[in-house]
């Protein structure tokens, strides 16, 4: 069973693909509300376009986003994980007498009712939940849905911004290309066993002698800012479904491994033979880092 | 301003175990509030000084809530006055009608021009709790805040979105979230310790701020997730052999 209306809400294009996939498998019919650049937008009937946010911010869009599903009633509203869909995810659930079904990493239609699966206890669990409501809301994680190929929205509405209580000052835009490590196959991941953020040069160069991205655990990104935040695997991190993973100086604890457990090959390097990580991996070495990343380099370049 | 800061009283992950059945158990949990809470409190105490206001805490949950050595833990961190919404259906409900207990509180409590939240609760961590008590209050309501700016009553503040950073003025009243990154919460003197003893705490039943909303939610299961079986193939030292074959594995997987 399918339902019949599935609309998909997200500020950031690069997730479009992945939520019409989403969309497209869960109901017969797909309307795009999303911002950022306007061309480009894939999978739906109809689109609603929300700006390119460059001096409006999308939380005055979301009153307008709101009228909208009100009027239109469909039985399912997939956001994406950004700051901003989850906001308008929150809005929409609140119009609608629903709670958002958030950060689903599968989500499924069960007897009629949208089923969805979430990490919880900093990943020691999943909780399963079933929506009750006539509209269900959910926010999917990335990897939820594998992005298909999908038709250009034939029909673009341009919407007006509303009033969302807030006046935009200014935006200062990110600097470098969007690190989209949710889709790599291959990842080596960085913790704070390294001796600091010098040395991931290091880590970049085996990293690019074998092909991988490059992460790291949540302290790595939040408390040393040796990398960017967008890099950390794990709860409320990065969700991975690799095939091959590499932890340098990674204990492993389970807020960061839930991120690769489902990793084919996991391979961990640290010095204490006493970490949780080589418990859960596959090939492991107990030994100085900064011996063996050299060592590995030389070996395999 | 008057601040209600929200909390939550969470199970330390590390004392949750997991049955044979991967159902979990709880028997042996200690409690903590939520890591994520604390930058909201310290967040809110900073800004009732500034503004010449106050902060109280707010919490909703089931038995929890009274259990004084959290109520003392929370007031040693600086809010002048603690309140919580009590009742055990509040223990596992969803995200809606938790943000409706709170918006009963709330308006209960009287005067608020300002709700904060953490990022996520510690336990949960769905993220929606702030969002969703703002969009029921109608009050003007942002996630993802990492700095707010208090001036001539007046709040701007800086927010993350996936391309950058956005600095917003924002009219109240206003419910906002905030990131871990927004400061660093204090670590409570043994001053501040034995003055929260002294501090007011009021527990309300449901019924008290008007009963529960229905439930959106069902649970259906809570299970540890299924262990892949693994290789465990350890090798000790950094020697050239022990490199050598860990050079040999890396090869052969990828």
């Amino acid at each position: 069973m399918k339902f019949k209306n599935v609309w998909v809400v997200t500020d950031d294009a690069s997730s479009v693909a992945e939520l019409a996939s989403g969309a497209a498998a869960l109901g017969e019919n797909t309307t795009l509300v999303y911002a950022g650049t306007r061309d480009g937008a894939v999978g739906a009937s109809k689109a609603y376009w929300a700006g390119d946010l460059k001096s409006e911010s999308f939380i005055n869009y979301i009153p307008v986003i709101v009228e909208l599903i009100k009027e239109n009633r469909p039985e399912l509203v997939l956001a994406g994980n950004s700051t901003n869909s989850r906001l308008a995810a929150s809005f929409i659930a609140a119009a609608n007498g629903t709670a958002v079904l958030s950060d689903a990493s599968s989500l499924e239609i069960v007897d009629g009712a949208a089923v969805a699966k979430r990490m919880v206890y900093g990943g020691a669990a999943f909780k399963t939940d079933k929506c009750r409501t006539a509209t269900a809301v959910a926010v999917l994680s990335a990897g939820a849905f594998e992005p298909a190929e999908l038709q250009p929205v034939p029909e673009i509405v341009d919407l007006t911004a509303g009033k969302g209580g807030v006046t935009f000052k200014e935006k200062a835009v990110k600097e470098g290309k969007a690190i989209n490590l949710s889709i790599a196959k291959k990842v080596i991941a960085v913790g704070r066993g390294i001796p600091d953020g010098e040395y991931l040069k290091n880590i970049d160069e085996l990293a690019s002698i074998l092909d991988c991205a490059v992460g790291c655990t949540r302290p790595v990104a939040e408390e040393d800012h040796w990398m960017p935040k967008e890099t950390y695997i794990g709860v409320s991190g990065v969700m991975m479904k690799p095939d091959f993973y590499i932890g340098i100086g990674i204990s492993g604890q389970v807020q960061h491994t839930v991120g690769i457990s489902s990793s084919k090959t996991i391979i961990a390097i640290n010095k204490d033979k006493n970490a949780p990580i080589f418990e859960q991996c596959d090939y492991g070495i107990v030994g100085d880092l900064t011996k063996i990343v050299p060592g590995l380099i030389e070996k395999l370049k | 301003m008057k601040i209600a800061v929200c909390y939550k009283a969470v199970p330390f992950d590390e004392s949750i175990s997991v049955n044979k059945d991967r159902t979990l158990n709880f028997s042996e949990v200690t409690w903590e509030v939520g890591k994520f809470d604390l930058n909201a409190v310290e967040a809110a105490v900073n800004l009732a000084a500034q503004s010449e206001g106050s902060a109280v805490a707010l919490t909703v949950n089931g038995e929890i809530v009274s259990n004084s050595k959290l109520k003392k833990g929370i007031l040693s961190r600086g809010p002048a006055e603690m309140f919580g919404v009590q009742d055990e259906s509040l223990a596992s409900a969803d995200s809606f009608v938790i943000a409706s207990a709170i918006k009963a509180a709330v308006e209960k409590i009287g005067g608020v021009d300002l709700v904060l939240c953490g990022e996520g609760s510690g336990d949960i961590y769905a993220q929606q709790v702030g969002n969703m008590v703002g969009a029921l209050m109608g009050w003007t309501t942002l996630n993802a805040v990492c700095g707010i700016e208090y001036a001539d009553g007046a709040l701007k503040v800086r927010r993350n979105v996936n391309d950058g950073v956005e600095v917003l003025d924002v009219s109240l009243p206003a419910v906002i979230s905030v990131t871990p990154d927004i400061n660093t919460p204090r670590v409570p003197t043994m001053k501040d310790i034995l003055g929260a003893g002294k501090k007011p705490a009021t527990v309300w039943s449901l019924a008290d701020v008007g009963g529960a909303a229905e439930a959106a939610q069902e649970i259906e299961s809570v299970l540890a997730p299924e262990q892949m079986d693994r290789k465990r193939i350890i090798i000790e030292g950094e020697s050239e052999d022990a490199i050598n074959e860990l050079a040999g594995y890396i090869k052969k997987s990828l």
